[in-house]
């Protein structure tokens, strides 16, 4: 690294990383589960086909704006509540839907 | 990320993700998007890359000749397909499935023939384009798999670095007509700029098509959730083939064998294609009662179509019933026209010029922020007094990927023209050579100060590239005189633009030589509005 990256205090470098990932596997678990919520609250409006390339389509970009959100909150664990929450948040949703739906 | 921990605006953060992600897979993706590009002109640089094609001209007579060839080489197959000339390039592909043959692509035997002699043309083993268009997201020595993964997540970082680059750049309309030539770093931010506001639309509609391209493999769960886990059904569903029903009317005669009515049925057929033209048709069963013939137009001017509507007849002439227009939702709309804008599928010339040089204004926007990272970072290296490790890294990876990538294209052409016909596994010679030019062009940069390895690699691509048309002219390609007078668009258009980016080249080495010289005769006031500019001529000075 740079001379001046190496002087870098070791507590930022793990802010970093726990940003990292935070926003890459963790914020795909969140796509994960917002796409699969979005697609089961399209399924019965519209076919198979469109409930699964809109949701899909829209995955992407929740997954960028998520990638975006934890590199702008104010602290690392702020970012991890974000992703986190809407993970369980969607999560729970799904569950409640393909239950009620069943 | 501030190092301090303080708390910092949207604006800064956004600056933060927008320099990491785009550094990280900038090289991948500047490759992606080159040979992306090269990819809307792939059947011009094929053709080119085959000699004999380029000497082809079609006329009325083409796709009686190309049936007449074709009765002569597989008078026995259980279908024909004949693709005729286009704009894009000027030869006849025929190709046929025998009885039997095996489904799919290796069940398919194919020639090229001369349009205006139906000779079949004895074309050198190659490639050509498809190698760039398999390799802008498949890359090259890795399972298909795996590349496209690697392309997916490239494009992924691609799309964060483009929205939070809208977010950084705070000015975006006012900066867009801005631009301070001859300022270091600031014209470098300038260019950057401009190229990606520019060309704004295109690299963000490119992007997020492109993901979706692959989104099934990145992201398959949307699709899990709609099939229940069953994820081949939506494929099957999508697979379903229109067959029209065999059905006579009437009063029409009994079909007879061996009949085919070619010059009637194409006629009505570019009739009910308006005019665009046919781009290809199968014949099935050829020869027998129960043969049909099915066209494609040229390309759908609709962006929506997927695939292009067919017109489907009887061999002796009779029209069949064609594919009902399928009622579709907006997403599945929405998503035939993202790929299709991707594709070009629907770009005629002119569109296809603006998207070949959209591809080139993002290309370039890569190249430019990638260069922006070194040239931001010279005022740091003057006050630490030495060249970091990391900045020397990306000075050589910069030169070895953009330039190096640049050269191994221009060499590419030259190999194809060079190697000889015959040469088994010719075309994977072809290959090997670009790679190992490019490998060189890697290493060469740490044998070199930053500034002559860029001039040197962009003077020998300036070079290879302005002299493909007498390479062509000597070794049996159509000479550039003739195909300009003889309007063989594809070749001429190949050949010009080649032409073309060597003098810009030439431009950007000029710029470059002329560099270090200009920078010691700048005043001191301006000196200080732009360190890095003393400090890199300064290094220059040591260095050689």
């Amino acid at each position: 690294m740079s001379a001046k990256a190496s002087r870098l205090p070791l507590a930022y470098r793990c802010a970093v990383l726990s940003r990292v990932l935070a926003a890459g596997p963790a914020g795909y678990l969140f796509a994960y589960t917002a796409t699969t919520l979005t697609a089961h609250v399209l399924l019965p409006a519209v076919t198979r086909a469109d409930a699964a390339l809109a949701a899909t389509m829209a995955g992407f970009l929740v997954y960028a704006v998520a990638v975006m959100v934890v590199f702008a909150s104010a602290s690392a664990r702020r970012a991890w509540g974000w992703v986190l929450g809407g993970t369980l948040l969607c999560y729970v949703l799904d569950r409640l839907l393909t239950g009620a739906l069943a | 990320m501030r190092p301090d921990g303080k708390a910092e605006g949207l604006r800064q953060s956004m600056s933060w993700l927008h320099t990491y992600t785009g550094l990280l897979l900038g090289w991948a993706l500047f490759a992606m998007f080159l040979t992306g590009t090269l990819s809307y002109v792939r059947d011009e640089i094929t053709a080119w890359m085959k000699p004999p094609v380029q000497h082809s001209f079609a006329d009325a007579q083409t796709a009686e000749r190309a049936v007449a060839a074709l009765r002569k080489l597989a008078p026995d197959a259980e279908q024909w397909t004949v693709d005729l000339p286009t704009v894009r390039q000027p030869a006849v592909q025929a190709s046929w499935r025998a009885k039997g043959a095996a489904q799919g692509r290796r069940g398919r035997e194919s020639v090229m023939l001369d349009a205006g002699t139906g000779e079949v043309l004895k074309v050198p083993e190659t490639r050509g384009a498809d190698f760039f268009y398999r390799f802008h997201f498949e890359f090259y020595g890795m399972s298909v798999y795996t590349g496209r993964i690697i392309a997916g997540i490239a494009a992924f970082f691609m799309l964060v670095a483009i929205i939070s680059g809208v977010i950084t750049h705070k000015k975006i309309f006012t900066e867009f007509f801005t631009f301070r030539p001859r300022k270091g770093q600031r014209s470098w931010l300038d260019a950057h700029n401009a190229l990606a506001v520019l060309g704004l639309p295109f690299h963000f509609v490119l992007t997020f098509t492109g993901l979706l391209l692959l989104m099934f493999m990145l992201l398959p769960w949307g699709l899990d959730a709609a099939y229940d886990g069953q994820r081949m059904q939506f494929y099957q569903e999508r697979r379903v083939q229109f067959e029209p029903a065999l059905e006579r009317p009437a009063d029409a005669a009994p079909p007879v064998a061996g009949v085919l009515a070619l010059d009637h049925i194409l006629r009505d057929a570019d009739q009910q294609f308006g005019g665009r033209g046919i781009d290809s048709f199968v014949i099935k069963h050829p020869g027998q009662a129960d043969s049909t013939v099915a066209l494609r137009p040229v390309a759908s001017d609709r962006i929506t179509d997927y695939p292009v509507r067919q017109l489907f007849y009887t061999a002796d002439g009779l029209p069949l019933p064609a594919p009902p227009d399928t009622a579709t939702a907006w997403s599945t709309d929405v998503y035939r026209a993202m790929v299709n804008v991707h594709i070009g599928r629907f770009a005629g010339p002119a569109l296809r010029w603006v998207f070949f040089l959209s591809g080139i204004a993002g290309t370039l926007m890569v190249a430019t922020g990638l260069v922006l990272w070194v040239v931001k970072r010279l005022p740091e290296r003057r006050k630490a007094g030495a060249t970091p490790f990391s900045h020397r890294v990306v000075e050589v990876l910069n030169v070895g990927a953009i330039g190096g990538l640049t050269v191994a294209i221009g060499s590419y052409f030259w190999i194809n023209h060079l190697l000889p016909a015959t040469l088994k596994d010719r075309a994977l010679w072809e290959i090997r050579g670009f790679f190992c030019v490019w490998l060189l062009c890697a290493l060469h940069p740490l044998l070199r100060t930053h500034r002559r390895a860029w001039i040197e690699q962009l003077s020998l691509a300036a070079v290879l590239l302005f002299l493909l048309p007498a390479l062509n002219a000597v070794a049996g390609g159509l000479p550039l005189w003739r195909s300009l007078t003889q309007g063989q668009w594809s070749i001429a258009g190949f050949e010009l633009s080649a032409m073309a980016v060597a003098v810009l080249l030439a431009f950007a080495v000029r710029k470059l030589r002329a560099g270090a010289g200009a920078q010691r005769q700048a005043t001191p006031k301006t000196a200080a509005a732009m360190p890095n500019h003393g400090v890199e001529s300064r290094e220059m000075g040591v260095q050689q």
